[in-house]
């Protein structure tokens, strides 16, 4: 019994200690947006101190030593965050930094709780869905948070932040359905500026010294559309340049074409719908993104009068902007400047070249890829937020020496060290992908290509470039085929392609590789000649695996709901043969690559309907259908063949529910069967599916089956020379070279044992872009990033998570989640 | 070593304990139990909906019953009006006889309502029956041949049972076809054969979608009184754990949402104009929600306008997405994505409301216990209503009082077992819509067992 006693005691004790236990904190509710602030601390944890200048909040370690990076700020400052909760109506506040040896050691980072007089953990009322906020840098008195479900903006004192006694916001209403998405400070701190999608216009509210707010200002905007800038009519010398780093020096990168700007979009109503507001710190300017209009509008701050607006050809959400940075990496003064913006239809990313009014090529949308869509950043999701960061960077001394005599520093220059100018894009998909727009790392990087003394181990092959996606991870060399082409034919094994093109042992069973010219962007990839050619620029390529199989499916024409109209010769089928690829033997063109292409065949791949299996045995219908399928008595059947002759996308008399009509010539094969008798066998719905003749299907696993094929005329399915010229062939024939926009090759005579021969071929080792899984973080869930934003002070990126993880700081000098707040 | 008689003993209590006879609890009569599905009736000319449809899903099987009740909505607005000072968020209009105005058993475990395209018909997916349930209705009135279990029994209250021969469609047909349905029904939607290519007046069809991945086609073609839908097809092979189904407006096609994919399966209907009776379903194909993370937990869909829109509902992020039907997205079968919107925790319904002219999404969110109001015009969630416990299925309708008309709002609370009444119309001046009653006593969890 004793053994109780002193334990129970203890426990007893213990308990006793912490009588009131801390309210366990608040979680975000569907964050939105992030203003930053700095907090000069007194010793007092309750009430100490107020809001100061923002810039009192810089790193504490002044040496720039990645690894004295940690995070924190000068001591007796701590910074703060101002996050928006749409769902609750509230703003957080939360504290980003400790204060290791200062004035406050007891703190610690996180929510702050605005009211302690109530239970739980309360965060600031503002108003309905609270979509912006934003806070003077230089002088801090008050948070400004626009409301975008109650048309409101509230306004915070600031001082009272910490004192936990709670805050009433003064509340000042806009026009009623002004809806405000984006708020941003003129440069002079003197006035915020309001999109207001809902109205069309822009507000300009002024601030006197205090932070007040004084007389609201609606401005409409203008919805003049110039004609985009055209780089195709610039002569060469006047394009913009191009920024490349590679070690290996001789290692060649694709350009992006040149061309003609797309056709501006048209709105789908008449007033415009501002979105997203930036500031030029070097114009002084505000950009202005539109959701309807397909240009992003210049304002003057003041006046709100507009310059001539940028036209980008598509409407926009989010922009972003860099500083001047140098044009090449052996340029000696940085002179370029590039806003980025969000392609508001498909989320898809632009650079558009801002860099001086008075060159020919301002307000350009870049090439930027050596693929399609060229216009377009290499992004493999959907963009939601875009931010630029500048770690370490100075436009004015962008282009001193930064490896000469540096060791420390250098050795950690590699993927994942940002020094420079980045573009940050938060994805759909979860993710923060990074690319590059002036890394100052560049003359430390590359084993062999720099003195090895300052380099970073296995940082052999190193591939940097303006507007593409960030490498990041160490690499000794870049894309490959993963092993020579392998045929596979009808389950036999597999044979590797020798170097001339042949196959060995089963040469009598698949064609040759012959010879061909590689054309830009493919490149030689296999053969003691060129046998192949596929893309291996590490920006395009994609890792895949491209198979050419003879008679094979064509994709997504397989269904199970086809319908045979008795006594008809054609079959309605789901989805429609011209958006598929399903091309007519006499649909096909005299000339052109696909000559001599005997049209496509429908295919039945399923077993005689019930009622013709229902029948009697011996029944005489039943057993000439079960000659047509050729059913054993095990129930095998061999699928029945028919040429299309026409495929046709489905006329307006047909069935609403059908995509499109083939019609059919009499079956395949032996016994002398008639269409006629495959209606009369499959009185019901049937499996089908729609095969290549004589010639092999391409696939890409990454892009899929590219063909030439439209609809014309009366819903005709018709070859389109230029989508055929343009390598959309999907089918290779006998003793032709088939060219696609991800593979080359020949195939030589059709081989005396021919089967249903695969051709396949492994692309690898392509090197993965730089990015930050947040939904990978804490465990692993779905996340939504709806911001992300750059703060200069302590050089960090932060992303807001609406799903689950909520603020996420993300250290940029070794790329890692540093924090999370929710 | 337990003794003998005590062995005894415990077997005669064990045996006594198995009364094959226990018929359980009745319903109580004018009782939310974990309502689940909401309807409206069919709007005379120019007019308004006069009765909410309300199923009970008799969730945790505490009676012998799940039920169908019709309330009349001109009685609420009165009440609201003059019980309520116009309507606060704790005023709770009892379910008195003249606010249920009708009410069926019609099996435990509802989980979907629909009304016919004539509006007199309400079809009902119910697990607890494994085929499709169906009710008519006339003015407000219930109709199944409905009677009570045990009358002038122990129980002081019962309410009418529907007659087996509403808990199942016709299957003359799919005998013929060996079409068995051996799966929870989840989920119906129903429209016009006219519609979809058949002839006039040749009826209506109904979808039921069964949770494993099927679909049933029933036919309710004209009979007169006594017509009972007739089962013609099942097909199979669509995404596992279904969730809902929606037709897309002017095609024979419904969308199905499944909770464990991202593939949002497609049937299409055949129908064969010369014997209706050989009409097949078939898979249009499946089509996917791609670019977000993860995509793969799809609560439901809802088309907007002519269909070349959709509002899809997922818990993979929480979001409610935008679906361009027309538009590609990035890779193969996937469909473009428009505009995103958070929303809370554990959305699961959504529907479409126009209020002061203006058209808004509400997504019902059951964990957050918030209803989320979106405005795709201004792309912007513009409202977040709280003060619900397990906000599910609900469905928006006008109401005219004084020469004014409001949108309301009805939402089942499936966790108190009520059904809230929400006034829209603070949305047109930018304000928050707010809880102006709560239909029937609360009845939480903890007093279930009282």
């Amino acid at each position: 019994m004793r053994r109780l006693i002193l334990p129970s005691l203890c426990a007893l004790a213990l308990a006793c200690s912490n009588a009131t236990p801390p309210s366990a904190p608040a979680t975000f509710d569907r964050p939105e947006a992030v203003a930053f602030l700095c907090w000069a601390l007194d010793g007092d944890p309750r009430t100490g101190g107020g809001p100061v200048s923002l810039e009192n909040c810089t790193p504490r370690s002044t040496t720039g030593l990645v690894e004295d990076d940690n995070g924190e700020v000068r001591d007796g400052f701590a910074l703060f965050a101002l996050v928006t909760q749409t769902a609750t109506g509230e703003l957080a506040a939360v504290r980003l930094t400790n204060d290791p040896d200062g004035v406050e050691d007891r703190q610690f980072a996180g929510p702050v709780d605005s009211d302690e007089r109530l239970p739980g953990f309360t965060f600031m009322p503002v108003g309905e869905v609270p979509s912006a906020v934003i806070v003077r840098e230089r002088d801090p008195k008050r948070a400004y948070v626009a409301n975008r479900g109650s048309s409101t903006l509230s306004v915070i004192d600031l001082a009272a932040l910490r004192k936990g006694e709670g805050v009433i916001p003064e509340t000042v209403a806009l026009t009623e359905g002004a809806r405000p998405s984006s708020m941003v400070l003129t440069p002079d701190e003197d006035a915020l500026l309001v999109a207001l999608p809902g109205l069309g216009q822009v507000a300009r509210i002024p601030l006197d010294v205090d932070g007040r707010l004084g007389e609201v200002t609606y401005v409409d905007l203008s919805t003049d559309v110039p004609a985009p800038v055209d780089l195709t009519a610039l002569p060469a010398g006047s394009l913009p340049s191009s920024y490349r780093y590679t070690c290996p020096a001789d290692l060649a990168l694709l350009e992006p074409p040149v061309t003609a700007p797309r056709e501006p979009s048209v709105p789908s109503e008449p007033t415009p719908e501002p979105w997203n507001l930036l500031v030029d710190p070097v114009t002084g300017e505000v950009l202005v993104s539109d959701l309807r209009y397909p240009i992003v509008r210049r304002l003057d701050p003041t006046t709100l009068a507009e310059a001539a607006p940028i036209t980008v050809s598509v409407p926009t959400r989010a922009l972003a902007l860099t500083p001047f940075v140098p044009a090449t990496v052996d340029a000696e003064e940085a002179t370029e400047r590039y806003l980025y913006a969000i392609d508001a239809i498909d989320r898809s990313v632009l650079a558009v070249d801002v860099s001086d009014e008075a060159r020919p090529t301002y307000g350009a949308v870049l090439p930027v890829s050596a693929t399609a869509p060229t216009d377009r950043l290499e992004l493999s999701g959907e963009a939601r937020g875009v931010a630029v960061a500048t770690p370490r960077y100075d436009a004015d001394t962008a282009t001193e020496p930064r490896c000469t005599d540096v060791t420390t520093d250098a050795d950690r220059a590699g993927p994942a060290s940002h020094y420079g100018v980045f573009l940050a894009v938060a994805a759909l998909d979860g993710n923060v992908y990074l690319f590059d727009v002036y890394d100052r790392d560049t003359e430390c990087r590359g084993l062999g290509c720099i003195d090895a003394n300052d380099g970073t181990p296995n940082d052999d092959w190193v591939v940097i470039a303006r507007h593409h996606p960030r490498i990041g991870v160490l690499r000794e060399s870049g894309p490959i085929l993963e092993r020579a082409p392998t045929w596979d034919s009808d389950g036999r094994g597999t044979v590797e392609v020798a170097a001339d093109g042949t196959a060995g042992a089963a040469a009598d069973l698949v064609p040759t590789l012959e010879p061909v010219t590689c054309a830009t962007p493919l490149e030689a990839a296999f053969g003691d000649e060129a046998r192949l050619c596929v893309l291996l620029d590490p920006y395009a390529a994609e890792a895949d695996t491209i198979t050419a199989t003879f008679g094979g499916r064509i994709p997504f024409t397989s269904t199970s709901g086809a319908n045979f109209e008795a006594g008809a010769d054609y079959v309605d089928v789901r989805s429609d043969p011209c958006r598929e690829g399903v091309i007519g033997r006499d649909q096909m063109a005299g000339d052109g690559v696909l000559a001599g292409y005997e049209g496509d065949r429908l295919v039945i791949t399923g077993d005689l309907p019930p009622s013709i299996l229902s029948r009697e045995e011996g029944d005489p219908l039943r057993s000439r259908c079960e000659a047509l399928v050729e059913r054993t008595v095990s129930g095998a059947t061999t699928p029945v063949q028919l040429p299309i002759v026409r495929a046709v996308s489905m006329p307006a008399d047909g069935r609403p529910t059908y995509g499109g009509r083939l019609f059919l010539d009499d079956p395949l094969g032996e016994g002398g069967f008639t269409l006629d008798d495959v209606t009369t066998c499959y009185p019901e719905l049937a499996e089908v599916e729609v095969r290549a003749s004589n010639a092999f299907v391409v696939q890409s696993s990454r892009r899929g089956y590219f063909h030439p094929v439209v609809a014309g005329a009366g819903g005709e399915c018709e070859v389109d020379p230029a989508l055929a010229e343009a390598g959309l062939r999907g089918r290779a024939l006998f003793g032709a070279t088939f060219r696609s926009p991800f593979v080359t090759f020949a195939l030589g005579e059709r081989p005396p044992l021919l089967g249903t021969p695969v051709l396949s071929v492994n692309v690898t080792d392509v090197p993965s872009a730089s990015r930050i899984d947040v939904s990978s973080i804490g465990g692993g869930t779905s996340s939504l990033l709806s911001r992300i934003v750059y703060n200069e002070v302590d050089e960090r990126l932060y992303v807001v998570d609406q799903a689950r993880v909520g603020l996420v700081r993300i250290r940029l000098t070794n790329l890692t989640v540093q924090n999370t707040f929710r | 070593m337990p003794s003998r008689t005590l062995v005894a003993f415990a077997g005669a209590c064990l045996l006594a304990a198995c009364n094959f006879d226990q018929a359980g609890l009745d319903p109580p009569p004018r009782t939310f139990n974990f309502p689940i599905a909401v309807a409206l009736s069919a709007a005379p000319a120019g007019g308004e909906p006069g009765y909410l449809f309300v199923a009970n899903s008799n969730f945790d099987i505490h009676y012998n019953t799940g039920s169908l009740q019709s309330i009349d909505l001109a009685r609420v607005h009165a009440l609201i009006a003059s019980s309520c000072g116009g309507g606060s968020d704790d005023c709770v209009i009892p379910l008195s006889n003249d606010v249920v105005v009708s009410e069926v058993g019609v099996g435990s475990h509802v989980s979907g309502l629909e009304l016919s395209p004539g509006g007199d018909r309400l079809y009902m997916s119910v697990r607890a029956n494994r085929n499709l349930t169906f009710v008519d209705v006339a003015d407000g009135e219930l109709r199944c041949d409905a009677e009570r279990r045990d009358p002038g029994g122990a129980q002081e209250e019962d309410i009418p049972r529907c007659s087996d021969d509403f808990r199942s469609g016709d299957d003359a047909i799919a005998t013929a076809r060996d079409l068995v349905l051996n799966d929870e029904p989840i989920a119906v939607a129903t429209g016009r054969i006219e519609d979809i290519g058949g002839a006039a007046d040749s009826g209506d069809f109904v979808l039921m979608a069964l949770r494993s991945g099927g679909v049933a086609l029933f036919l309710d073609r004209p009979g007169g009184e006594g017509r009972r839908p007739e089962l013609v097809h099942v097909a199979t092979g669509f995404p596992d754990d279904l969730v809902n189904l929606s037709i897309q407006p002017g095609t024979g096609v419904a969308w199905m949402t499944s909770s464990s994919s991202s593939a949002l399966g497609r049937v299409g209907i055949a129908l064969d104009e010369g014997d209706l009776a050989r009409s097949f379903l078939f898979d249009f194909g499946d089509r996917f929600i791609g670019g977000v993370d993860q995509g793969d937990d799809v609560r439901d869909l809802v088309f907007a306008g002519t269909g070349g829109t959709a509002f899809a509902l997922t818990r993979s992020p929480e979001a409610l997405l935008t679906l361009d039907v027309e538009r590609a997205g990035r890779n193969p079968g996937e469909l473009g994505l428009g505009d995103i919107y958070e929303v809370g925790d554990g959305p699961s319904r959504l529907t479409l409301a126009e209020v002061g002219g203006r058209p808004y999404v509400l997504v019902s969110c059951f964990d957050a216990r918030k209803i989320f109001i979106v405005d795709p015009e201004v792309r912007s969630v513009v409202a977040v209503v709280g003060g619900f416990s397990g906000p599910f299925e609900m469905v928006a309708a006008p109401h005219t009082r004084d020469g004014s008309t409001e949108t309301f709002l009805y939402v089942t609370d499936f966790t108190t077992s009520q059904v809230r009444v929400v006034n829209l119309e603070p949305l047109t001046t930018a304000g928050v819509p707010r809880i102006v009653a709560s239909l029937g006593e609360p009845i939480t969890v903890e007093t279930l067992g009282n």
